[in-house]
């Protein structure tokens, strides 16, 4: 076997090192041809092997680490997954403390609370460093609902039902992600049917479910059939965006 | 035979021919970490890898034997073709089992890890952890999230983060080098 300092005929260290080629080997991003010249390198060359199952290892143990999208994500594009999360689990605290009325259920909720609270506290923080106008109060309650592909909506309207509810809370939209190579991070868009703008775009947070999840304000919808499209939220290679439509009532469905 | 003339290919080439069972095992014993990660880059399938290793070492010692490797100075590159070869060779073999034969019986043992594998996993995942704790930047974090996890290309989290390519390379060079250490740590300790 080659010595490590040992010059190099196909390929330099240099340029295996700046165009990332072991990363990129164990990713399987490298082009046929540039695959066949790194391994004719790396067959002769010990550094570049125990790079690549440096590598590799760490890749694979990154991913079993429970590294997570949001703890990965910055804190402002964080707070909604935050505010989804704790929500979400106030939502199910909630659902228990109907069925089962026990001291130890009521202690879950009073700290999920205090969860929520202070995610919504992040969540205005994070609004207060982005527009200088006035905050809206944000509700600690949420509603989750997912939403299906359909291909004709008919003439009763879309197929996916939202009910608005009483008073402010979180309409929490789950929904697949794109299918294709690309693999995040994505941006839901709210519209009227009409291409009236709802409220900014927001980040497609990954739920527990594999799904994506977005959230938006409840009061910031009023009855009617609405969009909700989700596209790629960064610029390279991108997927083609997926719309959702849904018709927002006033009631709950019965 | 001095020490440079045994790590010389042609050398081992010749010993081989010549019937040395000696060479054999250096033959497979020097390659056999290349030839596997060759196997590695084109299936990706652990099980398979093992079949196709010893295949491979099998077929690369039958034509050295019998003279058919021509220029004896490119045996690394004569076992990183024939190894490419063989799991490609593989991989349409088992496409088209797929669709014209019985199912793979492979396909039938559970892909649960064991008990030693999640031990394992969750020793590595701790120094993982550790690693991205020694990471104060969230920026670092998303650049070996996006890269590693996500797959995303280089150019689009640099664009995306306001980075230089330079500043890019530095984080996963410096998150790899930690990996390495720590991890060569912890197998020291288990070691010893």
């Amino acid at each position: 076997m080659r010595p490590d300092d040992a010059p190099l005929t196909t390929m330099e260290h240099q340029e295996i090192d700046t165009e990332l080629f072991a990363e990129r080997y164990v990713a399987g991003e490298l082009a046929p041809e540039e695959q066949a010249r790194f391994e004719e390198h790396f067959f002769d060359c010990a550094k570049c092997m125990e790079t690549i199952e440096i590598v590799r290892r760490f890749r694979d143990d990154l991913s079993g680490a429970g590294v997570s999208v949001a703890s990965s994500m910055p804190l402002r594009s964080r707070v909604p997954t935050l505010l989804l999360a704790a929500s979400l689990l106030l939502a199910a605290a909630g659902a228990a403390y109907f069925y089962r009325e026990d001291r130890d259920t009521r202690r879950e909720l009073a700290a999920l609370q205090g969860t929520s609270a202070k995610a919504v506290q992040h969540d205005r923080e994070a609004r207060s460093s982005e527009t200088a106008g006035p905050l809206r109060e944000a509700p600690l309650a949420a509603t989750v609902f997912t939403l299906n592909l359909t291909r004709n909506a008919g003439s009763s309207g879309p197929d996916n039902r939202v009910s608005l509810g009483a008073g402010p809370h979180w309409l929490v939209f789950l929904f697949d992600e794109p299918e294709g190579r690309y693999s995040g991070p994505y941006r839901a868009r709210l519209a009227t049917t009409d291409g009236r703008p709802v409220g900014p775009p927001v980040d497609a947070a990954s739920s527990s479910s594999g799904m994506l999840a977005a959230s938006f304000l409840s009061t910031d919808l009023a009855p009617g059939d609405y969009a909700l499209t989700v596209e790629t939220a960064s610029s390279g290679e991108p997927a083609p965006p997926v719309t959702y439509r849904f018709r927002a009532v006033a009631d709950r469905v019965r | 035979m001095p020490a440079e003339d045994r790590r010389d290919p042609e050398s081992l080439v010749r010993r081989i021919r010549e019937g040395d069972p000696a060479a054999e095992e250096e033959l497979v014993c020097r390659y056999r970490r290349p030839v596997a990660l060759v196997l590695w880059g084109a299936r990706r399938d652990p099980p398979a890898i093992d079949d196709l290793l010893q295949e491979t070492f099998r077929i690369a010692i039958e034509k050295v034997r019998a003279g058919d490797l021509r220029q004896p100075d490119r045996l690394s590159g004569f076992l990183c073709s024939l190894a490419r070869n063989l799991a490609v060779g593989h991989f349409r073999k088992i496409a088209a089992r797929r669709i014209t034969g019985p199912p793979d019986e492979r396909a039938l043992v559970s892909p649960e890890p064991s008990a030693l594998e999640n031990l394992l996993r969750s020793e590595r995942a701790a120094i993982v952890r550790r690693v991205l704790s020694e990471m104060r930047s969230e920026r670092d974090h998303q650049i070996l999230f996006r890269f590693y996890l996500q797959e995303q290309e280089k150019a689009e989290i640099c664009r995306d983060l306001g980075l230089t390519s330079l500043h890019f390379n530095r984080v996963l060079f410096r998150a790899r080098e930690r990996y390495r250490a720590l991890y060569e740590e912890a197998e020291r300790k288990a070691a010893g």
